[in-house]
């Protein structure tokens, strides 16, 4: 049996349709009591507006929610009011896993664009980690790579140049939403105005714009509302100097024929 | 809400602004202006030599120039 799964894949159109499942079977072959017990976690929908915080800092939430559809995003203010938007969640995320264990949320968690979101009570949640306790490890996993995309955000921010942080941003995108099957073609729906990508990288909105314009002049893109296609990957990622093993995704899930060459660790700082 | 456009000087040809922002009045847009090149000039002035002239020129929707922030930068060894 092949270790890992494909999106796109499964055994039945509801396993299909569910991107959590989607998102814990691409990275460990669920046998099919425990795609059952995912499948059964009872789970409330919710429709949310974009611009919505769905929970928010200080709060003590008794259920964590799954993204079904759309994009959000973690963040937090400085107290003179100044935003760091710390992740961009996509579909299959669960931003808020660490409340099972954290009781407070330290961080807020919005929308950025129209969301459908699956609230699932910590209660369910530890019955289901108790009884499948591959789940647990495939659920802890997430929070590491969670964990993960935090540390290269910090060398973003703290490193690199604003061409690169852009870049860097939307080679990280392409990426994570080509993995559950939203950026085929290098195309994708990226819904964040420029104020948003500010905070995202730190430099101000003007700033952003200028930035934005440069790589759209040297046809590494091409970018109109919330239509984003990347033109030249190859060269994308050279300017974004991204090398994507701390996406811990397998190597044939990454874009590119092959032909790309991901910058490795070996070498770097040298 | 007005739209402005932002055109950078850095020594070589000017990059001009295509797209233009919006903002809710001129006095906000100046400050982001401002904002934007102390975030530009953090990446070209390590790497500029001893001398560097930066500038922002910013246009409204009758395309007068209606802003300008310079930033001058020079360095000597004693």
């Amino acid at each position: 049996m092949p270790p890992f799964e494909h999106p796109g894949t499964s055994t039945s159109p509801q396993a299909d349709a569910s991107p959590l499942l989607r998102r814990l079977r691409a990275t460990l072959h669920l046998t099919e009591r425990e795609i059952d017990a995912v499948l059964a976690l009872p789970v409330q929908a919710a429709e949310i507006e974009r611009h919505v915080d769905i929970v928010r800092e200080g709060d003590r939430p008794t259920r964590s929610f799954a993204l079904l559809e759309g994009f959000a995003c973690t963040f937090k203010f400085t107290g003179d009011g100044r935003r760091q938007i710390i992740a961009v969640h996509v579909p299959g995320d669960i931003p808020d896993l660490q409340s099972l264990h954290l009781t407070t949320m330290d961080v807020s968690v919005g929308t950025l664009s129209p969301c459908k979101v699956g609230f699932i009570q910590h209660d369910a949640l530890r019955v289901l980690c108790e009884q499948h306790p591959r789940i647990t490890g495939a659920l802890w996993r997430e929070t590491l790579i969670a964990a993960a995309i935090s540390r290269e955000w910090v060398l973003n921010l703290g490193q690199r140049q604003a061409p690169s942080r852009m870049a860097h941003l939307i080679c990280e995108m392409i990426v994570r939403l080509w993995v559950v099957g939203l950026a085929a073609d290098l195309r994708c729906e990226f819904p964040v105005n420029q104020g948003e990508l500010a905070d995202a990288i730190g430099v101000s909105p003007v700033h952003v714009n200028r930035v934005t314009q440069d790589l759209r002049a040297q046809n590494l893109f091409e970018w109109k509302g919330r239509h984003l296609r990347v033109l030249n990957w190859a060269r994308l990622v050279q300017v974004a100097d991204f090398d994507p093993t701390y996406l811990h995704v397998p190597a044939d899930f990454l874009p590119g024929d092959g032909n790309v060459v991901y910058p490795g660790a070996f070498g770097r700082g040298a | 809400m007005p739209r402005f456009w932002f055109d950078f000087e850095d020594g070589g040809p000017p990059t001009i602004d295509e797209d233009g922002m919006d903002f809710a009045t001129a006095e906000v847009a100046a400050e982001e202006a401002v904002a934007a090149l102390a975030s530009l000039a953090k990446d070209i002035i390590p790497r500029a030599g001893p001398h560097k002239d930066i500038a922002v020129n910013m246009r409204d929707e009758a395309a007068q120039d209606v802003f300008r922030a310079t930033i001058s930068f020079s360095s000597f060894h004693r």
